[in-house]
């Protein structure tokens, strides 16, 4: 088999297992903005009520995620679902090398806008976040790494404080 | 003519032209690095263009538009990796050619094709914006609601055409976030859970950087590495007979790219593929057999249709306030910033922008050409740039792009929230595209849903006088038929 055919085959058999879960979380969204929507005041009659287009968008996006659920079941999308948490599978997604940068990444991004953002000045935060990125990721000479974050921060710095004057993020606004 | 004389003294400055010349350079060199879109340079480019007046925020995000496009070409003929997915047809004339040495001549082929592919767009939307302005200014809130609708449907459909629905329910998804905030008549909070950040609703910018920035900085920091190697270009200007020769391909690719273009989110990718295949089956004998191992024909076709896609991009967006692609949509709702309202009545409301518009595009298609033949050689030293140091770098861009708007930390995690969710939704195959769509034209068609019921209430109209509005219908037959098509893509082929 090619590898191209392994790859679509393999999706075709992701997609299933992944629909069905979106489905029940889409339906679930929907039910609760049509209800909420339904459930405000109405003026002058429902003509001009503001639940209205949340409403119906909450309507027929029900309707849409009707359709991927029983596409996903007809799919034996629950079947995978369940196959792929118990097989081992997923704990084998989870120790993959792509989850692992995925979870480098988000956890880097998380930690430079939530914390460092909140608890320094942009220049110190910035110049942490890209000096820890740039080594996990690069995995460069330490040296290389810090020249490279200073330089960007220092860039990032006088462009857009000086230049563009604007006020960027972190303590020292 | 006044209004001629306020755009023209708007674009021809000093700083407007400096603006533009910069934005052109970066825009080249964004475009060349391989992995990073034209999309994502708008939207971290639009956060900046906050403190600037609409004429330079239109400018620059033209400017990066053009550029992005024109350098994404590089990498697909120097080392067979197309920047953006454009330039795939690209790639597969171009590395071929440069293989056998005629690198720096089928770049340069890349070059010229665009500025004709650039030129063809922009006098078709001179010409026709008027024309469509005249009938928009007929139409009312019930066609308005349903021109917008449309257009995040077939967004929906083109952006994910194995299963549209998931498209849709992107598109769907972004109307319900359009609907947070305080509804526009009767002043209800909706959505805003008391809290005081979302009671002027969710703003675009943090979203578009989410999904287009965040989103993939993700995605390329947890995909393998690519290691690339970039080849001598050699001699760079064709000659004149080429272009020429190839005049037919010209003219009927700059036809497709406009129309293609035309079309809400059917994007430059749809309009060089079709175009690409067009002149394949067009071409005869030798030619022919050049397809595939490096073919003239079927890099200006391409590079034609690509570039005249963003005349046709511009068409709807001016006339009637549609975004013709995603880039167009960043625009859109970077002009919303700025309280520019495109549509029909643009030109009464703010008298010269329109010309800008035009003027703008031909100083950035001119300023284009020139630039990107001046720096094809340093700009193929940037494919040598590896995403693991460029992501990084990319993320503290996007933090002041989100925050620079209002200065607001909710607005940080609202992209941070949005690049996460958009991560989720591509690993399931949902397109970005739709979601941003329903951001920014729901409240048009909130706004304009209700007032059309209201006016049908008010004048007792019942379903035959709505059914008797020409436009209306057709609108609905349109709407009708793309989920039709969407749903039954078989039984609905023509």
């Amino acid at each position: 088999m090619k590898p191209s055919e392994e790859r679509r085959e393999q999706e075709a058999e992701e997609t299933p297992a992944a629909d069905f879960f979106m489905g029940i979380v889409l339906m679930a969204l929907s039910t609760g903005v049509g209800y909420a929507a339904w459930s405000w005041p109405r003026p002058t009659g429902m003509s001009s009520a503001p639940g209205l287009l949340p409403f119906l968008i909450a309507l027929t996006l029900f309707i849409m995620s009707l359709g991927v659920f029983v596409t996903s079941l007809k799919n034996r999308g629950f079947q995978r679902l369940i196959r792929f948490f118990h097989s081992g599978d997923f704990q084998k997604s989870l120790a993959g090398e792509d989850t692992k940068l995925l979870r480098f990444a988000l956890a880097t991004v998380l930690i430079y806008t939530v914390f460092l953002l909140n608890l320094l000045p942009f220049e110190v935060a910035t110049f942490i976040y890209t000096a820890g990125s740039l080594y996990l990721f690069w995995r460069a000479k330490i040296y290389k790494v810090l020249i490279l974050a200073a330089s960007a921060t220092a860039f990032y710095s006088i462009i857009f404080k000086v230049f563009f004057r604007l006020t960027l993020p972190g303590t020292g606004i | 003519m006044e209004s001629l004389w306020i755009a023209l003294r708007e674009g021809c400055t000093f700083n407007m032209l400096f603006f533009a010349l910069i934005t052109i350079v970066l825009g080249i060199v964004w475009g060349a690095m391989p992995g990073v879109s034209t999309v994502m340079a708008m939207a971290l480019l639009v956060g900046l263009t906050v403190k600037m007046s609409p004429y330079e925020a239109i400018m620059v995000l033209m400017a990066i538009m053009v550029a992005s496009m024109q350098g994404g070409s590089i990498p697909a003929v120097l080392i067979n990796i197309p920047g953006k997915a454009t330039a795939i047809p690209t790639a597969i004339e171009g590395y071929p050619l440069t293989q056998k040495g005629e690198g720096g001549l089928a770049l340069g082929t890349t070059i010229v094709s665009s500025f004709i592919g650039n030129w063809i767009g922009i006098i078709a939307l001179i010409l026709l914006v008027p024309l469509i302005m005249a009938i928009a200014m007929k139409i009312g809130s019930w066609e308005l609601s349903l021109i917008a609708l449309w257009g995040i449907a077939i967004c929906g459909t083109l952006t994910e055409k194995e299963k549209p629905i998931k498209g849709w329910i992107s598109g769907w998804l972004g109307l319900l976030i359009a609907t947070v905030g305080v509804d526009p008549i009767h002043g209800w909070h909706r959505f805003t859970f008391n809290q005081p950040e979302l009671v002027d609703g969710v703003g675009y910018i943090p979203i578009i950087i989410g999904l287009f920035g965040l989103t993939e900085v993700f995605r390329a920091l947890s995909s393998p590495t690519v290691i690339t190697e970039a080849k001598p270009v050699g001699r760079i200007i064709p000659k004149f007979s080429m272009v020429r020769k190839h005049f037919g391909t010209i003219l009927r690719s700059g036809f497709i790219g406009l129309v293609i273009g035309a079309l809400p989110a059917a994007g430059a990718n749809i309009a060089s593929f079709l175009s690409y295949i067009a002149a394949k089956q067009r071409a005869k004998g030798e030619e022919r057999e050049r397809f595939g191992k490096g073919s003239y024909s079927g890099l200006i076709a391409a590079e034609v249709a690509d570039n005249a896609c963003i005349g046709g991009d511009v068409l709807p967006t001016l006339t009637l306030g549609i975004p013709g692609s995603t880039g167009m949509a960043i625009l859109l709702g970077a002009l919303n910033f700025h309280a520019v309202r495109v549509g029909p009545a643009m030109e009464t409301h703010h008298p010269g922008l329109l010309y800008f518009f035009y003027i703008s595009l031909i100083i950035v298609n001119i300023l284009t050409c020139v630039v990107a033949l001046a720096m094809i050689k340093p700009a193929v030293k940037v494919l040598t740039l590896k995403k693991e140091i460029l992501m990084p770098l990319i993320v503290p861009l996007c933090a002041i792009g989100a925050f620079g708007i209002n200065e607001s930390v909710f607005e940080l995690y609202t992209m941070l929230a949005i690049g996460l969710v958009g991560v989720a939704l591509a690993k399931m195959n949902y397109p970005a595209a739709p979601m941003i769509l329903g951001v920014i034209l729901g409240p048009m068609i909130d706004e304009n849903l209700r007032k059309a019921i209201m006016i049908f209430q008010g004048q007792q109209a019942s379903i035959i006088d709505i059914l008797s509005r020409p436009v209306g219908t057709l609108m609905l037959v349109i709407v009708g038929f793309t989920f039709y098509k969407g749903i039954f893509p078989r039984k609905g082929r023509i």
